[in-house]
């Protein structure tokens, strides 16, 4: 491996770093990232942290790799069909991004183990998919005081938001009930346009650079090229942040 | 009467359009504009009950404000409104 200092000097973000400097590069470098789900999400987050420099990627996953996934799941090849998706993750991350440090969990997020995942990181990034586990990461990266990217899909449409603790709504207030569990369809082009953008919110949040979608939902459907942002507030009864503003 | 907008995303979409104007009477409340809008297409039953109670997982926006489906029938419209709705998608 190279030094830390040939890292980051070498051409490898001379594209990116006139946008974020020297400094913001170094942050993304000291930077841990938890990825919850490796899935159609998961590798456009995962591949463009990668990409972009960060220096270390938690990813939890407990799925194995099936066929049906490899439309949208290009962390994983199509030989890797039965492997664990964060085993063939970190393999793809290793061969793109040589330097950066991924750590594997192919463990499902319970409320038991998530406050020791998230320990470590500086950003936790929802690439989930079902709320169940959702509600249980975004809590345990709240009272962490962690920032938590919100992104889900469903068909050519696509939905994210960015949980600061103690300064934005948090995902519960948006969300009180998970809707009804069902196999959703979903075009993999969808998960690259929410996928890549949880990247960008995570690259500004870390680099300091531009403005976070926080305090706001942003919707998107690509069949019609709409887009909106839906504005929420605080739940005085939320079970996750209600007491906790301003802590 | 009054002419109220509704747009609808996702699955919403598929079952109601991307866009509907509703007329509305004088006085209507937001639970009225769901339960007409779910009349419209072929599936009600993504909106509301067989009692006509909004789904639980419907998010609903008016005004910029998240209006709980508990709290649409306390939402008085006025001529003009935007009523957006669409339900949290979950794949990842």
């Amino acid at each position: 491996m190279k030094s830390e200092q040939s890292y980051l000097s070498s051409r490898r973000f001379e594209r990116q770093l006139p946008l974020i400097g020297s400094e913001g590069q170094r942050k993304l470098q000291d930077a841990t990232v938890l990825i919850g789900g490796a899935g159609g999400l998961g590798s456009p987050v995962a591949t463009y942290l990668a990409l972009a420099g960060v220096g270390e990627l938690i990813i939890v996953d407990d799925d194995r790799i099936q066929e049906s996934n490899l439309n949208r799941q290009f962390l994983h090849a199509a030989s890797s069909v039965g492997c664990m998706k964060v085993y063939s993750a970190e393999a793809t991350l290793h061969n793109l991004a040589p330097e950066v440090t991924v750590l594997s969990y192919p463990t499902k997020i319970e409320s038991s183990t998530a406050h020791d995942l998230v320990r470590d990181a500086d950003v936790v990034v929802d690439a989930l998919d079902n709320y169940e586990s959702r509600f249980i990461l975004h809590q345990a990266a709240y009272h962490a005081g962690i920032p938590f990217i919100h992104g889900a899909v469903e068909g050519f449409s696509g939905q994210l938001t960015s949980i600061i603790p103690q300064s934005s709504p948090c995902l519960a207030c948006l969300i009180p009930g998970a809707p009804p569990a069902e196999k959703i369809p979903v075009i993999g082009a969808t998960a690259g346009v929410i996928g890549s953008m949880q990247a960008m919110e995570v690259i500004k949040y870390l680099s300091g650079t531009g403005t976070m979608i926080t305090g706001k939902l942003f919707l998107w459907d690509g069949l019609s090229n709409r887009c909106e942002y839906v504005r929420f507030g605080r739940r005085k009864d939320c079970t996750v942040c209600s007491g906790m503003e301003g802590v | 009467m009054m002419k109220i907008q509704v747009r609808c995303f996702a699955r919403f979409q598929d079952a109601f359009g991307e866009e509907q104007i509703l007329d509305l009477p004088d006085g209507a409340t937001v639970r009225d504009a769901v339960r007409v809008l779910a009349g419209t297409g072929p599936d009600a039953g993504l909106l509301v009950d067989a009692e006509g109670n909004i789904r639980s997982y419907v998010m609903i926006m008016h005004r910029d404000e998240r209006i709980s489906p508990m709290d649409a029938e306390e939402v008085l419209l006025v001529d003009g409104d935007v009523i957006i709705l669409f339900p949290p998608v979950s794949g990842g």
